[in-house]
């Protein structure tokens, strides 16, 4: 874990906008600097591990709806970083909007995903992935 | 003026694109209550005025502005499409078909897009508008942008084109498949024209999923189809997967970083590597968010490893989506790999980036143009053949940094930016898309009369319709890269960038990759005129038309296989403005 | 007044040389927009359009000014200069010196005939005779360019017409020879054109703006400090100098052919239609050995000074006659056996070259003509037979020379001007080049070559002699052969042309070798300035 953390170290001890601003009500500052908190190396390394956790559930489940809930676990690994590295760098506005728009385009990748998924299933195809074999070569 | 308004400008195209859309959505919804007609009308009327409007509008601006009379982008564009939109109107009118009315109205929406856009064209082009970064830096209106948009709107007019003839949209499987795929196209090219100008990582998921999202729509629009349901299912499948390790990428960099805008991202790298702040831990960490980005895009373009959908979603979608995911979404996936290397390719690790690309660009090649030579079914063939193209276009991307090898510590590090490399994928995408468009045009022709799409189908089938036999020649011609033809342009163009920054193999890979093309393309060429003879052939309603499009594709593709240098002055600004950075 | 008007018009028309390789472009517009009932009329266009080139490139025989030395600036005659892609410093630049006015008046009179040894094809006429057309574009333009990017697009021009006219109107395997013939050219093309942008890129180092122009190209390669000398891409460690030249090599012998990369050659000229087969000996492997003379012994000038070289060269020219010789003797299929012996032949042009003297080069230009002459009069005489006897099987045939003695007569020239008879055209070439290789310098080897070249002479005289005994002597071993007729007068007419010029070069060799002399001797000054 120690190197793990070493290693991920360099994202949060560089970087343009690191100085705290003085103006924030210290409950804010606090959770800006994340002190009293979980620190945001162990939220990378959750992260990259959620993100592996879904590429093979992805890659190694079969039934079609367990690899669109992959997906939505390596999107919300995503998410993580995101919000974790907003939150290390004074709650910047940036990462915080696309993580919620990386919440609404999943919903919607997964909603297309699943029209088609049904379209699949309605011509008497099953939700396994080897169903899916029409086309090959 | 306020600056609201010159925002509105810059996007006027894609404006007119979602009016378009909505006028497709009101007429359907029209048809479907006929009974309340006139408050159709109105709303119909209206939307269009509006849209006229705003075309006016823009020209006003314009003319307010010092007007120079500058470089015209495809000034022949324009004129062609309202012949081929009134040509097209006659005939389904006479036709008697309903459908006709909602692919008029996405080729009219085209032409004035194209129109907006040509106005734009002309300022960047002739350099009186030097400031192009418009919504706070969100998007940037440069040459590169200008030009993909302009080829995305002609990728787009001729889908729209190739739908109203393509026959499984006709045979009333589903009645309102035409206005929902044509809904879908609108909704990917306007997704893809975002794509090329952004310059923001949000901005740019955001339209990378938009076009995707419309794409995946569209590959799985024929209902009843079980090819067509999977190839969607597969193409969602593996394109989420894509863009979750693309935004994995893009959050490291965000990290790292702190900034979302390419600008802003390249000068606090430039910084920190210039303070030696990147060292073995760091360079990992945005090797690993380079490559994570770079994944995204690859998917689209169908680079090896991550060409496996290709085949399946080629075969599996309606024709005239796999002419767009060939000539459209690739060409769109390419503008903005451009601005990303561009960018990226010479901080920190990206010489690592680019050494490991050109190893993809040849794996590509090889692989797509080797899978090609057993294929019986002509889309599959296509697909393995778009995946090769996609490996001969990397070529340039890899070209854009010379590459230089410290031979004492064996560190690599990116030299100065090449545009050629640019400019000559950005010409093999014109090319690619002129000669992809015909190619699949003719697949449509032929499948509309053999209901079928395997090759041992299509014997003797050029000598039943010679003048689409013989565009198909031509098309297949420039997809080998045999001159005189636009193909043969762009891969001479791609050649000259890579030597220029020191890939002698790459070219000599790409070039023995070009002989075994060869032997597919031309097991086409056989299948149409060496098997079979002469004999009549039943003229099927609607195939003037269809033929006379194909033939304007074919005479583009010899006519850029003449004259390129039109098109190399346009595309040396495009490379002027990228070197600005 | 209407002096005036006549130099606005004049100033307006294309020059020569432009007319002569567009003609027949403009005939296969014509052709594609007549329709396809009417093959009389394609026929006679096509006539016209092949006309026009012929009747001009007899006006440049004629006017050429035979002091000139040709092959530099300024020494080019009827030269046009147009640019062309300006981003790219392509010119339309075309001209002629005494090399190619020879060959292009070999190539113009070939698809004259060629039109009217086609005109009994009745599949698909329209087609044909517009791809024949786009074919004979191809090939002037490969003679006049001096561009070598529009020289390499003519070369490529050639390939799709030969494909479908091989794959559509050939014979029983079409399909296999029509996509062989088109893989190997186009590989050989692939390579010819990695070779030409790194040369352009190499040309334009420096503060010199990088040129196609093969006059600029071959002077920056005499001066021992140019960039194509010293600087550009090496391949894998492949020093540039070496790999340019080796790639252009293979790029223009694929088209001679040499032997390793023969094998296309049989099986097209089998299987192709008898004018198309005339076309493809009698011009196109003409292309291979002129594009080596024209550029790439021009440009590799400093490789050609290297021994290994030299020794490859003259090798290959010289297994080529011997392979191609022995081949030819065990083939028992009229045509191919006349395919072989062109591969013998044009292995003579590699050993004339090699020879790197002026009778060698005098010897290699002259063979070229000559076995353009010569074996494009022996697949007219295959062509008649086959088209009474629907069968090439010299075992089967027998007796000829007095069933049909005409036939025989024009026949006998053939064979003997392809075997080297003196008084005919082939032994001109072919002593000239083996003169040539004897007094040869260049290297320790060449007279081993000469020696075994000789050798190779031996045998082509000896299959050619019983291919006379099989095909035109003997008993009549068929009985339906009684009932041929003797030659039409389409088919005189197309065959005395050729049968003509054998003799009139074979008796009269300085008509060809006076237009050849000034620019061949030019050309080794600049490959070899110690000469």
């Amino acid at each position: 874990m120690n190197c793990l953390s070493s290693l991920l170290s360099p994202l949060f001890s560089m970087g343009p906008a690191m100085s705290l601003s003085t103006d924030l009500p210290l409950s804010l500052q606090e959770a800006a600097s994340g002190a009293q908190h979980v620190p945001t190396e162990w939220l990378m390394i959750l992260a990259a591990l959620l993100f592996a956790l879904g590429t093979l559930g992805f890659l190694i489940r079969r039934n079609l709806i367990i690899v669109f809930m992959s997906i939505e676990l390596m999107l919300n690994a995503t998410n993580l970083t995101f919000l974790a590295a907003a939150r290390d760098r004074n709650l910047d506005p940036n990462g915080q909007v696309y993580a919620i728009i990386v919440i609404a385009l999943a919903a919607v990748e997964v909603a297309v995903g699943l029209a088609l998924l049904i379209s699949l299933f309605r011509l008497k195809v099953g939700i396994d992935v080897e169903d899916a074999q029409e086309l090959k070569g | 003026m306020a600056d609201y308004f010159r925002d509105l400008i810059a996007i006027g195209p894609e404006l007119i694109l979602c009016g378009t859309l909505l006028v497709v959505l009101l007429v359907d919804l029209w048809r479907a209550g006929r009974d309340r007609a006139s408050v159709w009308w109105i709303a119909l009327i209206v939307t269009f005025v509006s849209c006229l409007a705003m075309v006016q509008i823009g020209s006003l601006y314009h003319q307010a502005e010092a007007k120079v009379d500058g470089m015209a982008l495809l000034p022949e564009f324009l004129a062609l499409a309202s012949v081929y939109t009134l040509v097209t109107v006659c005939e389904s009118y006479y036709r008697g078909r309903d459908d006709w009315l909602l692919g008029t109205i996405v080729l009219i929406g085209t032409a004035l897009a194209g129109y907006r856009l040509w106005d734009l064209g002309v300022d960047v082009f002739s350099g009186l508008d030097q400031e192009t970064a418009y919504w706070g830096a969100l998007i940037e209106g440069d040459g590169l942008a200008i030009f993909l948009r302009a080829l995305g709107l002609f990728t787009l007019f001729f889908c729209a084109l190739f739908a109203i003839f393509y026959k499984p949209f006709l045979k009333g499987i589903n009645r309102n498949g035409v206005m929902e795929w044509l809904l879908c196209l609108i909704g990917a090219t306007l997704g893809g024209m975002f794509l090329v100008q952004t310059t923001n990582l949000l901005f740019l998921f955001l339209a990378l999923e938009m076009m995707s999202l419309c794409s995946y729509l569209q590959a799985g629009m024929l209902k009843g189809d079980r090819r067509s349901a999977e190839a969607g299912l597969k193409y969602v499948l593996y394109g989420s997967m894509a863009s979750a390790f693309m935004l994995f990428g893009f959050s490291l960099l965000y990290a790292f970083t702190g900034e979302l805008n390419f600008p802003a991202i390249r000068e606090i790298l430039i910084g920190l590597s210039a303070d030696g702040a990147i060292g073995d831990a760091e360079g990992l960490l945005l090797w690993v968010a380079i490559l994570g980005s770079l994944t995204g895009f690859a998917y689209k373009i169908s680079a090896v490893p991550f060409h496996f959908w290709t085949p399946d979603v080629y075969e599996g979608s309606p024709t005239p989506t796999t002419a767009f995911l060939a000539a459209g979404s690739k060409a769109f996936s390419f503008g903005i790999l451009i601005r990303f290397v561009v960018l990226l390719g010479d901080v920190g690790y990206g010489a690592r980036i680019l050494e490991l690309l050109a190893w993809v660009a040849a794996l590509t090649m090889t692989y797509g143009n080797l899978a090609a030579l057993r294929q019986s079914n002509l889309k599959r063939l296509f697909a393995y053949s778009s995946i090769a193209h996609a490996g001969y276009m990397l070529m340039g991307i890899v070209a854009l940094f010379v590459i230089t090898k410290d031979t004492t510590s064996g560190q690599l590090t990116a030299g100065s930016l090449n545009v050629d490399g640019a400019k000559a994928v950005l010409f093999y995408l014109l090319a690619y898309a002129i000669m992809n468009l015909g190619a699949f045009g003719v697949l449509i022709f032929l499948a509309n009369r053999t209901g079928s799409e395997e090759i041992a189908d299509i014997h003797g089938m050029g000598w039943k319709a010679p003048m689409v036999g013989g565009t198909m020649i031509v098309f297949l011609l420039s997809l080998t890269g045999v001159p005189p033809t636009a193909g043969f342009f762009g891969k001479y163009y791609l050649f000259v960038a890579a030597i220029q920054s020191g890939y002698g193999w790459l070219v000599v890979v790409a070039g023995l990759n070009t002989v075994i093309s060869l032997v597919y393309y031309f097991r086409i060429a056989k299948a149409l005129f060496l098997r079979g003879e002469e004999e009549a052939f039943v003229e099927i309603q609607g195939g003037k038309v269809f033929s006379l499009a194909l033939l304007f594709l074919a005479l583009l593709t010899i006519y850029f296989g003449i004259f390129a240098g039109g098109a190399t002055e346009l595309l040396q600004e495009v490379g002027t403005s990228l070197q600005s950075r | 007044m209407l002096a005036n008007i006549l130099q606005a018009v004049q100033g307006s028309l294309p020059g020569p040389l432009s007319l002569l390789t567009f003609a027949p472009l403009l005939g296969m517009l014509v052709i594609l927009f007549l329709p396809k009932a009417k093959t009389e009329a394609i026929k006679t266009v096509a006539a016209c359009a092949t006309f026009i080139p012929l009747a001009i490139s007899i006006y440049l025989y004629w006017a050429y000014d035979r002091g000139s030395i040709g092959m530099t600036a300024g020494n080019m005659m009827w030269t046009e200069q147009v640019s062309w892609i300006k981003a790219f410093n392509v010119e339309y630049f075309v001209g002629v010196d005494g090399l190619s006015v020879p060959i292009l008046l070999l190539s113009t009179l070939l698809f004259f005939i060629a039109v009217f040894s086609s005109w009994n094809i009745n599949k698909g006429v329209k087609g044909y005779f517009a791809l024949l057309m786009l074919l004979e574009v191809g090939t002037n333009g490969c003679f006049v360019a001096l561009d070598f990017f529009l020289f390499y697009v003519f070369w490529e021009v050639m390939l799709l017409p030969m494909y479908f006219l091989i794959g559509i109107w050939g014979g029983a395997r079409r399909e296999y020879a029509a996509i062989k013939f088109f893989l190997y050219t186009f590989f050989g093309g692939v390579l010819m054109l990695i070779a030409l942008v790194a040369i352009y890129m190499a040309s334009g180092s420096g503060d010199a703006e990088p040129t196609f122009n093969l006059l600029k190209l071959a002077e920056m390669a005499k001066d021992p400090n140019s960039p194509l000398l010293l600087g550009g891409l090496d391949l894998f460690g492949w020093k540039f100098l070496s790999w340019t030249f080796w790639f252009l090599f293979i790029g223009f012998a694929v088209k001679v052919p040499i032997v390793p990369l023969h094998t296309w050659l049989p099986d097209a000229h089998v299987e192709a239609p008898t004018p198309i087969s005339v076309i493809l000996a009698g011009i196109l492997l003409k292309l291979g050995g002129y594009g080596m003379l024209r550029v790439n012994f021009q440009l590799g000038g400093s490789m050609m000074q290297e021994e290994t070289t030299i020794i490859i060269i003259g090798g290959i020219g010289v297994v080529s006659i011997l392979y191609g010789a022995f081949v030819a003797m065990a083939q028992t299929d009229f045509k191919k056996l006349v395919a072989y012996s062109s591969v013998s032949h044009m292995g003579f042009v590699l050993l004339g070259v090699a020879a790197l003297n002026k009778e060698g080069m005098n010897g290699a230009a002259v063979q070229m003509f000559t076995h353009g002459l010569s074996s494009a009069l022996m697949f007219l005489v295959v062509g008649v037979i086959y088209d009474r006897a629907h069968h090439r099987d010299m075992n089967r045939m027998g007796g000829i020379g007095l069933l049909m003695p005409r036939y025989t007569g024009w026949a006998m020239i053939g064979v003997f001007a392809s075997l080297g008879l003196p008084g005919l055209a082939g032994f001109i070439g072919e002593i000239l080049v083996l003169i040539g290789a004897f007094n040869s310098t260049a290297s320790t080897s060449m007279q081993i070559y000469a020696v075994l070249a000789a050798c190779g002479l031996v045998i082509t005289a000896g299959y050619l002699l019983w291919t006379v005994q099989r095909v035109f002597m003997g008993p009549v071993t068929d009985e339906s052969f009684k009932e041929f007729p003797d030659l039409t007068p389409r088919e005189t007419f197309t065959q005395v042309p050729f049968a003509i010029l054998c003799i009139i070069i074979g008796v009269l060799p300085f008509l060809l070798l006076n237009v050849f002399d000034g620019s061949l001797a030019h050309l080794l000054t600049l490959i070899n300035p110690a000469n």
